[in-house]
């Protein structure tokens, strides 16, 4: 069970070859504005381009940012660097991986879920970037490893776009997009926060979080609520089949037993963490915000199929954001 | 039985001439007394003369079998305290379904399973690799127990992926290991589970196989016998005569024990019983320890020897390290097992006169396991085994001395880390502080310690004769890499730490590891004098043309016509 006020903090693992774009992402979410103190682990602490005058302290192996964010470089088993850092920086809101061009970003996500971490790490998304103009050279250079790391991931970036012309994106997208796949395309890694942060919610941003608008301008957001109890099963099948237009999906929700879980959505990664009580402020039993990124995802139809959820034996008020 | 039909009781009347005599040779004895002869006459498997022709004739009568060596250089043969032969091996000859195809299909996975299933009708577990995450995706599959029931709902099922990060089995797999929803996760891997309802989806990541593991029939004693068997026939036509496999369980040792009835155990072993079950479950650890090891000791068999792992290696940075990996952090490695829990043991063992072999790659490890043998060497009823430092990897140079004083023997993995590419980039996680002082043979050597090596096979190759030319180069045998590591040390010294060294370190110094007369003739001939050759991609290539074991010919490479147990050159096995 777990704790109020300690909710596992989400940890993202970047994987993708080397020179697909993985460190300017990193870049990216260490100079950005998104209002999270995350951790970064990198690989090469020598090609992240911190302006010196941005770092606030340094403790250790820890680079303290004037935005919140810190980092460090992965220079230890990744068991004991994940302790040392949950010891020394409990109030870290997102933990973010960098794996090793050669790695499997999956292998790194499962020590992440390790019994160890339970309760204190939570598995958000392997996000996988690749090199738009330079996929078929990584797929020459290491067969079976491109295509590794595209497998484990939840959520894709094709990064570079401006390299190449849409015949060839498209072309890559017919032939590497699996029916559950969510792309995002990204010129210089500009992956919009929402759908690499979205999932910050559970305990320690509670409801404010739901009201905030969403920072990027593709963005569609549903929310779903209802007060009767959810066949978690019926749930997991729906959320587990949704659309590929919905990147993410996060909320609260009580089973039908009277548990209560926190439900994180990232691309195909889809977890249920316990909670032991619903958080203040909700207004309601059940919620659930859907974040798409396409023009028009078919929110009506999924929102009537989480209706569909709702336990028939308690009848209750329900309503559409 | 050959290990009963050999042995002659010591009152029983013998024959006054040698049964083998090698005339016309370049023989180097590895006795500083006598370092070189011409020509060694062996009578029940001792040597019993040597020096020129003129000094054996007298031995030579009608039985006498008389080997013109014809200049050819001969030595004492190799001693490799340390390797796994069925590690490597026992796989190729387990008969697990292999699906064989880079990237195979959900439905080319499920026409193999149904295609081994037939052809096995009575294996119970239908255990192999591989599985690709991707092509599941692409097909819209979700691999799991809900995939592989419509496959194969009756029998157990596990299938590892491409990467052997995760397994893959079936309900009926996880209903005899007994994984439940309830089952907890291991510290070291975890079950896939249904968020909703927390069943196990029949994914298992890392650790979580050996649930599987525990549950599946042990490698079987042939299987065993044949990757042993193999091993055996690949180190006798390199010249080494006598070994230590380091990890071994019940099974294993009756697979030793039956090469050995068959007279094919052409080599010494000394077989070290796991302590941990992370390689492979023991069953008997505690029966083999008490007393059941001895039912498989002879004259070539032994398992009074225990095997562990103290820390962990240079990768993972898990090696235990006197100071900090790196300045920037306080992680500096960790063991395994607790000081406490050495120090008994060691003593524990010592009593029984089992030899304790412990992987200490950090410094802080071998430090940390001296001081247990230390201990142990103060405590009553010790014997004074000579336990030994397997790998050495990094010595703190206040140990060196300690290697001669408590009589612990220092062994080395040469073969795994001569200069290359692979290694320059691995080893670099070291520091350069370090690894100026990694491998140091040379430091032990000079305190007056004993220095040993292992092949540590499959982490690197089998072939004894790349870490003699190594220790003496420093180099990549094949010019690959201009790096050099640490300190070269002399040929006769590197003979020495691959013969004489290796007969200390098994105990049997006193009658093996050097060319005396009263000693074992174990005795290798080469293509080519290693006295008379540029070391440096030379050494790793030498032909052994015939080994001797204990009198008897047991490899001869060049002659299938002979008596010898194996002709011809070595099998290629990697
Ligand atoms: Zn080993």
């Amino acid at each position: 069970m777990v704790m109020q006020g300690a909710a596992p903090i989400p940890v993202t693992v970047i994987g993708g070859f080397l020179g697909a774009g993985k460190t300017t992402l990193v870049n990216h979410i260490l100079s950005g504005d998104h209002g999270l103190k995350v951790a970064v682990l990198v690989n090469d602490f020598g090609a992240v381009n911190i302006d010196a005058a941005l770092i606030t302290a340094t403790e250790g192996s820890l680079y303290s940012l004037s935005n919140g964010c810190v980092c460090c470089g992965l220079n230890q088993g990744l068991v004991e660097q994940l302790e040392e850092l949950l010891a020394s920086r409990p109030d870290i809101d997102h933990v973010v991986i960098e794996a090793s061009g050669v790695a499997d970003p999956a292998r790194i996500m499962d020590t992440v879920r390790y019994a160890r971490f339970a309760a204190r790490l939570r598995a958000d998304a392997i996000v996988v970037m690749v090199d738009a103009a330079g996929f078929d050279d990584a797929i020459a250079a290491a067969p079976g490893l491109a295509e590794a790391q595209i497998g484990s991931a939840d959520l894709l970036v094709l990064n570079k776009t401006e390299l190449v012309d849409r015949t060839a994106l498209d072309a890559w997208r017919a032939h590497w997009t699996f029916p559950d796949t969510r792309i995002v395309e990204t010129a210089r890694a500009c992956v919009p926060f929402d759908i690499l942060f979205a999932g910050q919610i559970s305990q320690r941003g509670i409801a404010s979080r739901f009201a905030a608008e969403p920072v990027h301008e593709q963005a569609t957001s549903a929310t779903w609520r209802h007060d009767g109890p959810i066949d978690l099963n019926c749930l997991q099948k729906v959320l587990a089949g949704l659309p590929t237009a919905i990147y993410r999906a996060k909320g609260f929700l009580r089973a039908h037993d009277g548990r209560r879980f926190a439900v994180h959505l990232v691309g195909t990664r889809l977890s249920f963490e316990p909670m032991a009580h619903a958080p203040e402020g909700l207004g309601t039993e059940n919620l659930l915000v859907l974040i798409g990124f396409e023009k028009h995802p078919p929110f009506e139809t999924i929102l009537a199929q989480l209706d569909g959820c709702v336990e028939p034996a308690a009848p209750a008020a329900k309503g559409h954001a | 039985m050959r290990v009963l039909y050999d042995h002659r009781p010591s009152h029983s009347g013998h024959s006054a001439y040698a049964d083998l005599v090698l005339i016309n040779g370049s023989i180097y004895t590895g006795d500083p007394g006598l370092p070189w002869c011409r020509a060694l006459a062996v009578a029940r498997g001792r040597i019993v003369a040597r020096g020129d022709r003129s000094d054996v004739e007298h031995l030579i009568g009608a039985q006498t079998k008389v080997t013109d060596l014809g200049g050819r250089f001969a030595m004492p043969g190799l001693y490799d305290m340390h390797t796994h032969p069925d590690l490597a091996l026992a796989p190729r000859y387990a008969d697990d379904l292999d699906i064989g195809i880079v990237d195979p299909t959900p439905d080319q996975v499920r026409d193999a399973i149904l295609a081994y299933a037939a052809k096995h009708p009575n294996r119970e577990w239908i255990y192999g690799q591989y599985f690709v995450r991707y092509t599941f995706r692409q097909a819209g599959l979700v691999p799991g127990k809900d995939w592989l029931d419509q496959v194969m709902p009756d029998r157990p099922v596990a299938l590892l992926d491409r990467m052997w990060g995760t397994m893959m089995v079936n309900s009926e797999a996880l209903r005899r290991a007994g994984i439940t929803a309830t089952t907890p996760d291991p510290a070291n891997g975890y079950l896939e589970r249904s968020p909703a309802s927390g069943e196990p989806t029949g994914l298992l990541i890392d650790g979580a196989y050996a649930l599987i593991h525990a549950a599946m029939p042990p490698t079987p004693v042939p299987v065993l016998r044949a990757a042993y068997r193999d091993g055996v026939r690949y180190q006798s036509a390199r010249g080494v005569v006598s070994t230590k496999y380091v990890h071994v369980c019940e099974n294993r040792l009756n697979a030793l024990q039956s090469l050995d009835h068959a007279g094919e155990l052409t080599l010494r072993v000394e077989a070290a019983i796991s302590w941990q079950d992370d390689i492979f479950p023991v069953r008997r650890r505690w029966e083999l320890l008490a007393g059941e090891r001895h039912y498989y000791r002879s004259a070539r068999l032994n398992a009074n020897a225990v095997k562990f792992h103290f820390d962990g290696t240079v990768e993972p940075r898990s090696s235990y390290l006197m100071t900090p990996w790196d300045g920037n952090s306080t992680w500096s490695g960790k063991l395994n097992l607790t000081p406490e829990h050495l120090a008994d043991m060691i003593w524990d063992m010592d009593r029984q006169g089992i030899r304790v072999i412990a992987h200490c790659t950090g410094d802080a490890a071998s430090d940390t396991f001296l001081d247990a043998v230390e201990g142990a060497r103060r405590r009553p009823g010790g014997l004074c085994v000579r336990h030994q430092c397997a790998h050495s990897t990094i010595l703190h140079g206040g140990n060196l001395k300690r290697f001669r004083d408590l009589g612990v023997t220092a062994e080395f993995s040469p073969v795994s880390w001569y200069p290359s590419k692979f290694v320059s980039g691995a080893r670099s996680g070291y520091g350069a502080e370090r690894l100026s002082r990694a491998y140091n043979i040379k430091g032990v050597l000079e305190a007056g310690g004993v220095a040993v090596i292992g092949t540590d096979w499959p982490v690197s190759p089998l072939d004894p004769w790349i870490a003699l030319e190594t220790m003496v180069t420093r180099a990549n045998p094949w010019g690959e890499s201009e790096d050099r590591f640490g300190e070269p040390i002399a040929l006769p010294q590197a003979i020495d730490v691959m013969t004489k060294n290796g007969a200390w370190s098994m105990g049997i110094d006193h009658e093996a590891g050097t060319l005396e007369i009263g000693k074992s003739a174990d005795i290798i001939v080469l293509d080519r004098n290693l006295f008379e050759i540029e070391p440096q991609g030379n050494i790793h290539a030498t032909k052994v043309d015939l080994t001797f074991v204990q009198g008897q010919l047991v490899h001869d490479r060049l002659n299938d016509k002979s008596e010898a147990v194996w002709h011809g050159e070595a099998p290629q096995l990697w």
